[in-house]
């Protein structure tokens, strides 16, 4: 869940929360005083008819009272000292429906008889009263709510703005572009920091890649004329006469991990310069020509394991790039085509305005598609190869900008490699 | 035929300069840049072979001086480096090829044997061999005057076996040769016996002598056995 999303979410349960409690809340407590205050009035009037009895000594004319079942006087036989407050519904002739009533109930003693009295006065105005104070109240705490929550997004924005410059810049970061980080730091101490860590860090990751890379080109670089001294000795070997099987198999093994090994700190050698961006002459490439010519080369390859090689241009993938580089490409990916192919398999490659595809019939490959193109990823059957073909076919796709794909189906694998 | 191997790696230039003596060659050494300058400056040579990375200056600085004193010497630069650029820049002052370390002593000698064709029989050249006469220029070849065709890999493969003639050819260095450097030697194996199988069939199907001999786990070798 995104930060801002969060906050926003904490804040809304909160609100919702706190916005019922604060309804209720006040709610209760209108009532209550409204209640109280009726209750007030009705002990005065009970007081204003108790000295009316008095006065009349017990005689009571309903006519003094027009509005409705404002005053009951019932005789009742018993006589009790207390004194009720309840509420109750009572028909209102002119509405023609029950609205509410509070009542007070108390009685009175006059020679040999006793009345119950109830006085009563209609709720429907203090109920109104209610609503309304709490429809108003709901409406400008509502408001309230409305304008704090707009002016926390507003805060919680501005405030995280270099942080969110930060990580978007974190996000284009590569470790082979030597190009500058460029923060926000804004006011806030944290970030600031954040960005003085994250600086040091990056430094520390590109001189620390910096050297591993120096590391391996060198080191590629320096092998190859000790192993060049081998393979020339052993080849020197190969030429002399009388050798015994077991010498001849010997000068065998030395030459053939020597070839290996020089073809394997070639290859890590080609990697590294083309990640250092070291092949800089560049030129327009048609790969419609650049296949025909390796459709042509590699014909004894594919004649051998009665490979058919269905070469379709729909159009013609142009690109500017090294062409080495291209060379290298193309024939890596042919190779690997027929390499990872049955006897009497196909190899179809596709030519389009965007696109260039090869698919090719194959086993299914138990390494993960994901690895495929990562250095050292061979096939189990397959112990003798480099593992660098597919790494450094990434490596020139990724120089060029262009991006690559690989799915299997219906026994076949496709390499798709298609302009950003 | 006088060669001057500049290479300052003392185990290496004297494996090629043995290997190269054996066909035929008079090899002379220099070591560092200036002994280089010195040589070539004091004697006159059919071929030099020049590494890039010498003590004491750059290869480029040789074939420079080179082509200003001797315009029929052909150059070969041998270098660990390789960048199209640093290939580009040799043949742009003069230098007639280019081979990158590690190279294979027969490749670096079917490329002498060609270099010196082109410059000592310029129009006319021929390589014969018993009753096989190869022309180059239109890529013919003729056994007892009969005419062979090949397909361009065989052609490549036949001229590779006539300039290494007597040598053991490793598996790797036919492939290299055939296919350059792309090409993992293991997948080659299986194309280079049907290739020198197909080219075997060719010749003593037309009359040839069978001069092919397959050496165990290793490669071939072409001549009489």
């Amino acid at each position: 869940m995104k930060l801002l999303k969060k906050t926003t979410y904490y804040y809304f349960i909160f609100s919702i929360i706190t916005f019922f409690i604060l309804v209720i809340a006040f709610y209760v407590i209108a009532e209550y005083l409204i209640y109280k205050d009726v209750d007030n009035r009705l002990n005065s009037e009970r007081k204003y008819f108790e000295e009316y009895m008095y006065h009349n000594h017990g005689v009571w004319y309903y006519g003094c009272y027009f509005v409705d079942n404002k005053v009951e006087v019932k005789t009742v036989p018993t006589w009790k000292s207390e004194t009720s407050f309840k509420d109750t519904m009572l028909l209102d002739r002119q509405a023609n429906e029950k609205i509410p009533f509070r009542e007070v109930t108390f009685y009175m003693r006059f020679d040999k008889n006793i009345f119950q009295i109830s006085i009563r006065k209609s709720l429907i105005e203090s109920r109104l009263l209610i609503e309304y104070i709490t429809i108003i109240m709901i409406s400008l705490m509502g408001l309230l709510f409305l304008i704090m929550y707009v002016v926390q997004q507003r805060i919680a924005a501005g405030i995280w703005k270099p942080f969110y410059i930060t990580l978007s810049a974190l996000q284009a970061f590569k470790l082979n572009n030597q190009k500058e980080m460029i923060w926000k730091d804004g006011n806030i101490d944290e970030f600031a920091e954040l960005n003085i860590v994250l600086d040091h860090m990056i430094e520390k990751m590109r001189s620390d890649y910096k050297n591993l890379k120096e590391f391996t080109e060198n080191a590629s670089h320096e092998l190859q004329t000790p192993v060049s001294v081998i393979r020339v000795r052993a080849e020197e070997l190969i030429q002399s006469e009388n050798l015994t099987e077991r010498q001849q198999y010997l000068i065998k093994e030395i030459y053939h991990s020597c070839t290996k090994m020089s073809k394997l700190s070639q290859a890590l050698l080609l990697l590294s310069k083309i990640e250092n961006r070291q092949f800089t002459d560049v030129s327009r490439i048609s790969f419609d020509e650049l296949t025909q010519k390796k459709i042509k080369e590699y014909e004894e390859l594919f004649q051998l394991k009665a490979l058919k090689v269905l070469y379709t241009k729909h159009e013609d993938f142009t690109c500017t790039m090294n062409t080495l580089l291209a060379d290298i490409l193309l024939s890596n990916l042919i190779i690997n085509a027929t390499k990872h192919n049955f006897n009497d398999g196909t190899i179809a490659i596709d030519l389009w305005y965007n696109q260039l595809i090869i698919k090719n019939t194959g086993e299914e490959i138990n390494t993960h598609p994901d690895n495929l193109f990562n250095r050292f990823s061979k096939g189990k059957q397959r112990p003798d190869s480099s593992g660098l073909g597919l790494a450094i076919v990434k490596q020139i796709i990724e120089t060029y900008r262009l991006t690559i794909t690989y799915s299997y189906n219906n026994s076949m694998h496709t390499i798709t490699i298609s302009r950003m | 035929m006088k060669i001057l191997i500049v290479e300052d790696e003392e185990g290496l230039s004297e494996s090629v300069s043995s290997h190269l003596s054996k066909e035929g060659f008079l090899c002379e050494r220099a070591f560092n840049y200036d002994e280089a300058i010195e040589k070539i400056n004091l004697y006159s040579y059919d071929c030099v072979i020049v590494d890039i990375n010498l003590p004491g200056g750059l290869g480029f600085g040789i074939v420079e001086e080179l082509k200003k004193i001797s315009d029929t010497t052909g150059i070969i630069i041998i270098s660990a480096r390789n960048s199209i650029d640093d290939k580009l820049k040799g043949l742009e002052i003069g230098s007639d090829d280019y081979l990158t370390k590690p190279f294979h002593l027969s490749e670096l000698n079917a490329r002498i044997k060609s270099l010196m064709r082109r410059r000592q029989f310029a129009g006319k050249n021929e390589i014969i061999y018993n009753e096989i006469r190869i022309l180059p220029n239109q890529r013919q070849v003729l056994i007892h005057k009969e005419e062979l065709h090949l397909s361009k890999k065989e052609y490549d493969l036949l001229i590779y076996f006539i300039s290494n003639k007597g040598n053991a050819l490793t598996k790797t260095s036919i492939a290299e040769h055939l296919w350059g450097d792309h090409m993992d030697s293991a997948d080659s194996l299986d194309v280079i016996y049907s290739q020198v199988k197909n080219l075997r069939k060719k010749l003593v199907d037309h009359g040839s002598v069978d001069y092919i001999s397959s050496i165990y786990g290793i490669g071939y070798k072409f001549g009489e056995k």
